[in-house]
């Protein structure tokens, strides 16, 4: 069936040796989960960003902050929302109690806790995409080297250095590094895209959180 | 904060997306696999035909041309009488002209360039038929024959009639040495016969038949191509035989090698193809005799 296509990709990974089909298994596994890391997190991002700002609209036509955190439970996904949602708890624990002291500083604090726990939310796994992206192609080159190393052990053996003798092996040791190249490229590109929205977001975040703080008691 | 709730149902979220990236990931495969059985189909291989350059289906020497297809048995049986004089006639046809030609230095000049182009000389024939191998052999013997006869009598020209192709090339060299006065080339030795000089007849620059018959034999088992090496200047091979009374070659001495390895791997093989050679003519019949060859791309010179 592949007989023909000498140089189809089943027939090399047919002839792989043992460490250059781990490495292969490896990288497809990276592979798979930066794939499933960057559409999990390019939806989320998205979705954080655009109820951020139909929230940051009605935060700007509403002054009520007890009008705001009704609307903000239609945005549970969005940043913004979400810690605003925190400091208005807060606020609304607080201000039962007149006696409390240092309430925008404890609003304020607690506003922080939210930007930081939605920054950790928004840049789970994210990290896994440069991790693949860094070492991928160097798993794939070991793999390769491996591969090389077993295909001249081959010839040796073959007692020929012809080029049928040699090409083969070396071709089924650079589909490790191809795969690794194949696993690697994306997860770069969706590293940088999913970085660039995130800091965007968190930026947001730190912009607003004085005025969500502020909006509690100009109310 | 996140709720565990929430956390649950976002780790169930990437689980999903980690079964859709795997199933994406084997859909690529497939179709990277389905896609090359497409274009093989779509292309089917190229058959890979082994030529080897070395031992080309043509007539062995220099010319390299295709092979003279052996005539059918019923053709050669049929007009065996027929074909007989047609070689007579080839065979004598040249014989004047070079009669004519050798005492003339100048035309005597010219005859040692011509053996390279052979085809020249046989498109003018007035019979076009193919000469089969056999009649080829006949032409040849009868032109042995008659070259013994000649030269019995001293008369070491006639030699020159031989119409066979593949002795064309030893006759243009015989005819260059009668015209040098017979003093010989210069690595043909200034002995008499066959004993002083291996290269050449001798100082007399007498025919000798029978080194022109093995020097056939061997142009017959020589495969070579000149379009093999880059120069042909220079390349040749000077080869002594050590020719046993029983024709058993005794030793072969390599007096000179070419730079070519290509040409002196075709004269050893060429050598061992031909050997043993036919017994000496009984008047030579004694210890044994040295002859040489000189092999170079335009062919072989006794």
């Amino acid at each position: 069936m592949f007989e023909h296509a000498g140089g189809g990709i089943v027939t090399l990974i047919a002839g792989a040796g043992p460490v250059v089909l781990l490495v292969l298994l490896v990288l497809v596994v990276f592979s798979i989960i930066s794939w499933a890391i960057i559409a999990w997190k390019f939806g989320f991002v998205r979705k954080s960003i655009r109820e951020s700002q139909d929230f940051l609209e009605s935060f700007f036509d509403l002054q009520n902050a007890d009008k705001l955190f009704a609307v903000s439970e239609n945005y549970r996904n969005g940043s913004l929302p979400r810690v605003f949602r925190a400091g208005y708890i807060e606020f609304s624990g607080i201000r039962d109690r007149a006696a409390a002291s240092n309430i925008k500083e404890r609003i304020r604090l607690s506003v922080k806790r939210e930007v930081n726990a939605e920054s950790k939310r928004l840049t789970r796994m994210v990290p896994f995409l440069a991790t693949v992206g860094n070492t991928a192609p160097f798993i794939g080159l070991f793999g390769t080297v491996w591969g090389i190393m077993s295909a001249f052990q081959n010839i040796g053996l073959m007692k020929s250095a012809s080029l049928a003798a040699v090409a083969p092996g070396i071709s089924e040791a650079l589909v490790a590094t191809a795969t690794g190249l194949v696993a690697a490229i994306p997860a770069v590109m969706g590293y940088n895209y999913l970085t660039h929205q995130i800091g965007q977001i968190e930026r947001d975040m730190e912009d607003f959180a004085p005025d969500f703080v502020d909006s509690f008691f100009n109310q | 904060m996140q709720s565990r709730d929430e956390l649950k149902q976002e780790e169930r979220r990437f689980y999903v997306w980690i079964g859709i990236a795997a199933a994406a990931h084997v859909a690529v495969v497939v179709a990277v696999v389905v896609f090359q059985l497409l274009y093989v189909r779509m292309h089917p291989p190229l058959k890979i035909v082994n030529v080897s350059l070395v031992q080309m289906p043509g007539l062995p020497g220099p010319a390299g041309g295709p092979k003279i297809p052996e005539a059918p048995p019923a053709d050669v049986e049929g007009e065996p009488e027929q074909s007989e004089p047609v070689a007579v006639k080839k065979v004598s046809e040249p014989a004047p002209k070079a009669e004519k030609k050798v005492p003339e230095p100048a035309v005597a000049k010219k005859i040692p360039e011509k053996p390279p182009a052979k085809a020249p000389v046989k498109a003018p024939e007035p019979a076009p038929k193919k000469p089969s191998a056999v009649d080829e052999r006949k032409n040849l013997q009868a032109a042995l024959e008659k070259l013994k006869s000649k030269s019995s009598a001293e008369k070491p020209e006639t030699g020159k009639s031989s119409a066979a192709s593949n002795l064309s090339s030893t006759l243009a060299n015989l005819q260059k040495k009668v015209a040098s006065g017979g003093s010989g080339s210069a690595y043909s030795g200034s002995g008499s016969g066959a004993g002083g000089g291996r290269y050449g007849s001798g100082g007399g620059g007498a025919f000798d038949p029978y080194a022109a018959k093995i020097a056939g034999i061997i142009q017959n088992n020589w495969s070579f191509s000149s379009q093999m090496v880059r120069s042909a200047a220079g390349l040749e091979v000077y080869v002594s035989l050590l020719i046993l009374p029983d024709g058993s070659v005794s030793e072969i001495r390599y007096d000179r090698k070419s730079s070519s390895e290509y040409l002196n791997n075709s004269v050893r093989v060429a050598l061992a193809k031909s050997t043993p050679f036919p017994a000496l003519p009984r008047d030579r019949a004694t210890k044994g005799i040295w002859i040489g060859f000189v092999f170079t791309p335009e062919g072989i010179k006794p």
